[in-house]
Parts: C-alpha cells; sequence; structure tokens
C-alpha cells in the first residue's frame, strides 16, 4: 500500500485516517524551539464530510486511501439505490445507497452529470452539478402588488426540493437552481 | 502571481527591516555589548536531538546557532557579546521557518535569566512598543491549559490528553509533552508572556535546580502573538555535565536511528578552562520582523526564501 510521509504533504492528497477516506486540506509545520517538529494538518473526512485537525509528528507517514472521482450520469432509481454510469464509455455502472447520495438525491433527475466519489471503487458521495433546472410542482398563487416589498415563497419542485421564489413563479414553470446553496437563480428558457 | 526570479519580500519590507537591524544594533551598542561575527561553517554541530544539521560535502556543518563559538569566545575572556546573521537547520520549512533564518544571539555576564528577561523585554518593545509581559512556569502554564501536572501525570493519562487535542502519533513522553505545549501557545490569547522552569528533560545547556523536588532548567522563552521569539538559559558551566548531556543525545540519536553528531571537544575543553557565569539568550529575528511589519509568514521579510533561491 502507498503511503505519503509529512513532507510529502500537499492539499488535496487523499489519505486514511482512522480508517476512513480523508482529503487533505492543509497542513503546517511546527517545531517549539527545542523539541520535535509536528505537522499540523486538517483533513475532510470524504465520507461524513466532516474536518478533522491532527497532529503528526514530522517525518511519520500515512497510508493514502484509494480515492477517486469520475463524471457520472445518474440514470436512475430503483427505490432503494441510485444507480450511475460512467461517461468515459467505460459505461461501468455504479449503485449508490440513501446514505451517500445524501443531499444530492433531492436536486438530480435522470441523465443529469454528477461527481460521484469512488472509495475502494465503491461510492462514498455524490455532488450533483452546480446547476439544475427543474420544473415547478407547486406554489401558491403569486399575489401580484406584493413583489413591490421584494416578497417571495416557497416552491416545491419535481424532486421534492423547496426553494424560496419570486411570486411571479407558477406552477409548471422551469426554475434553474444552484445546488450549493440551493437558492433560485432564473427562469430557464429550456423547458 | 510573481515571477519566480523575484523576492519574496515586498521591497518596502526589506527596507523596514533595515531600520529594525539599526535599532537593534543601536541597542546593543548603548549597552556597550560587542558584535562579533563567529563562523557559519563549523567542524562540530550540536547534538540535540530534535535540531539536524546540514552537513556539507567536507564533512563540516553549516552552524545551527553561534552558541558554541560564542561560549569558546567566552571561556577565552570576551565580555558581554552578541551575534547577529544567518543559521541553518535542516528541513524547517513552514510559515514560520525557513532552513537558513537570521538569529539574534547574546550573552549577558553576570546576569541571571530574570534580569536577562528584563533585557529581552526591552528589546522587544524597541522593535513592538510596549506592552505587559507575564511569566508562567512551564508546569503551571500545561495545567491551566490541559489540567495536566507534566512532572506527576502517568504516560498513559498525557497520552490520552494528547489524543484528545488531535495529537496522532505513537507516543512518547517528551513528544506528548512538546506538542501540549506548541498547543498551549497556538490556543493562548496573550500577546507577549514568558514561559519559564522547564522540566530538565529540555534542558538543553541550562544550568538545571530543584523546585518542589523536580529538576527544573533556569530556561526561559518568550511568546509573542502566539510564536516563540526567544529562547535563554542561566548557561550551563559544568564540563562534566556537558559531557553527560551530550552523551545522552548521542544515545537517543542512535535509539532513534538517527545521524550520528560527534561531540565538539573544542567546546568541552574551553568549558574545562572555564565559562565565566552568565545568562544567553536567542531571538528569532525574522518573526520580530514579520510581527513588526504585521506579516503572516516570513517569506514576506526575508527577500529569498527556500522556494525562492
Amino acid at each position: 500500500m502507498a503511503t505519503y510521509s509529512t513532507n510529502e504533504f500537499r492539499p488535496g492528497l487523499k489519505v486514511l485516517l482512522e480508517g476512513e477516506p480523508c482529503v487533505l486540506l492543509e497542513a503546517e509545520f511546527v517545531k517549539p524551539g527545542k523539541g520535535q517538529a509536528f505537522t499540523r494538518a486538517k483533513f475532510k473526512n470524504l465520507v461524513t464530510g466532516r474536518v478533522w485537525e491532527r497532529t503528526l509528528r514530522s517525518g511519520e507517514t500515512m497510508e493514502a486511501a484509494d480515492v477517486s472521482e469520475y463524471e457520472m450520469e445518474y440514470l436512475y432509481n430503483d427505490g432503494y439505490q441510485w444507480h450511475f454510469m460512467r461517461t468515459d464509455e467505460s459505461f461501468e455502472q455504479f449503485a449508490a445507497d440513501e446514505k451517500v447520495v445524501g443531499d444530492a438525491k433531492q436536486w438530480i433527475t435522470e441523465q443529469d452529470r454528477c461527481h460521484v466519489t469512488l472509495w475502494n471503487n465503491a461510492p462514498i458521495s455524490v455532488s450533483p452539478p452546480n446547476f439544475v433546472n427543474l420544473a415547478v410542482k407547486e406554489t401558491d398563487a403569486g399575489v401580484r402588488g406584493d413583489t413591490a416589498q421584494g416578497g417571495s415563497k416557497p416552491a416545491v419542485l419535481t424532486t421534492g426540493a423547496t426553494v424560496r421564489v419570486p411570486l411571479f413563479i407558477e406552477e409548471g414553470d422551469t426554475l434553474r437552481v444552484d445546488t450549493r446553496t440551493g437558492q433560485y437563480v432564473g427562469r430557464s428558457k429550456e423547458t | 502571481m510573481t515571477a519566480r526570479w523575484q523576492p519574496s519580500a515586498p521591497i518596502e519590507n526589506l527596507q523596514q527591516r533595515s531600520e529594525i537591524l539599526w535599532k537593534v544594533r543601536e541597542f546593543f551598542r548603548h549597552r556597550g555589548i560587542c558584535e562579533v561575527q563567529t563562523p557559519v561553517v563549523g567542524s562540530h554541530t550540536v547534538t540535540d536531538l530534535n535540531i539536524e544539521s546540514v552537513r556539507l560535502a567536507n564533512g563540516n556543518f553549516l552552524q545551527t546557532s553561534p552558541e558554541y563559538f560564542l561560549k569558546r569566545l567566552l571561556a577565552a575572556g570576551m565580555p558581554s557579546c552578541y551575534q547577529l546573521g544567518p543559521v541553518f537547520r535542516e528541513g524547517e520549512t513552514g510559515r514560520w521557518h525557513n532552513p537558513e533564518f537570521t538569529m539574534l544571539e547574546w550573552y549577558r555576564l553576570g546576569f541571571n535569566t530574570s534580569e536577562l528577561r528584563r533585557e529581552v523585554k526591552e528589546l522587544i518593545e524597541l522593535v513592538l512598543g510596549p506592552c505587559d509581559v507575564n511569566e508562567y512556569a512551564l508546569r503551571d502554564f500545561l495545567f491551566y491549559e490541559f489540567q495536566v501536572d507534566c512532572y506527576e501525570e502517568t504516560d498513559q493519562e498525557l497520552h490520552k490528553v494528547a489524543r484528545a487535542n488531535g495529537f496522532s502519533a505513537d507516543f512518547r513522553r517528551a513528544d506528548a509533552l512538546d506538542f501540549l505545549y506548541s498547543s498551549a501557545i497556538e490556543n493562548r490569547r496573550e500577546s507577549r508572556y514568558f514561559v519559564v522552569d522547564f522540566p530538565s528533560e529540555s534542558c538543553a545547556l541550562a544550568e538545571v535546580r530543584e523546585i518542589d523536588g523536580h529538576l527544573v532548567a533556569d530556561r526561559f522563552e518568550m511568546i509573542v502573538e502566539g510564536l516563540e521569539i526567544a529562547n535563554g538559559y542561566n548557561e550551563l558551566r559544568d564540563p562534566i555535565e556537558l559531557k553527560n548531556r551530550m552523551e545522552h543525545d548521542q544515545r537517543l540519536r542512535r535509539e532513534l536511528e538517527r545521524v550520528h553528531i560527534e561531540r565538539d571537544k573544542r567546546l568541552l575543553t574551553a568549558m574545562e578552562s572555564g565559562l565565566p557565569q552568565c545568562s544567553g539568550v536567542a531571538v528569532g529575528l525574522d518573526r520580530l520582523v514579520a510581527l513588526s511589519l504585521g506579516a503572516n509568514d516570513i517569506q514576506y521579510v526575508l527577500p529569498f526564501t527556500q522556494s525562492h533561491i
């Protein structure tokens, strides 16, 4: 198994920390005057998204994590799992359960291109496209005149996500949404 | 991004650095302390476990501090003196470290560490302006932060506390204490303070005395804005004790499979001929300049750091 020494640490490195795959966010060299040199590092757990701070003795090694990220097309949901296929002609398919898909499930529709992170060849996280176009399934009819106050209202989209939209949005409109913030960006030209 | 040939520090910072160097030299001149320039290349170097020297192809070493040469001068009759110049430490690279850096080191004949601390405080105030400075014994300092007693705590308990605070290396007592010490410094929100009375394991070349039944090194560090700025000792004068400590370092180096370092026999003979009672301190000048300019990385006060040479 490949290992990395602390002096090879650079942001983006994928390593195993307490048996879990993590990405190295930053590392700093710390040394008390007459003392042992340390590397103080921040890791993001790729499964839970939590940030861990750890201090290693300089020169120590960490095991590399077999982590890779691929663009994949979302194919379908069979009721239990979400199925994805690599877009690089390999046509390799992967199934991810609800825990892995996480928040992405409220944004993605079939044929969307997502980024799927694999650890030891199994999905551990799914990132939806930054922007998605989704139709409004349900929203109260806007009350004209309220727009002057810059009012907004909730709208439920076909995927189940709820976003705040301007009052003029009607059921059946297709919206463009930023999945990173969950915010309405505008009405989509595509239908 | 700047082009590769360009310096790592803005020119204005280097001009201000020059002003600070003038002030520092003035400070010593006013006190009648002599500036000396000892060699940066020596046939010997420190045996200290946690300091790696740069070894040249001819077997000589770039000096990690002017300490040995300055002590030989003191033993030969030189009065209080200082050196301001480059020192070298293998592999130390980071925001606050560069393998070549600038050390201001001085020795005061007849001073105890508390008198020397007063002088350090004045020098720092000359560069950074006045500020209150408290003193904490290392034992209290660690206890306050982590509720552990660095003398009485069992290895097991110490390891547990270090782990709970993010220490993920395998356990060695001295390393766990170093880790807790550097974490405590990082957590402490106090502009300037001294830490005094270190456990004898980290005495280096300081005199050791007994306090409350524990062997304690007469050593201090000054911390400014979370950075170690100065490290001082009441200097060890006993040549036999010095030789013992060097042998102890050599043994540890062998156990940990580090490079073997010969003892500096000329330093030992100089000590035998007699080092006058004195206290000495080393100040990280680049860090001090960075603090004065509000820079958050020493690359902004050094013309060319490691990645620029």
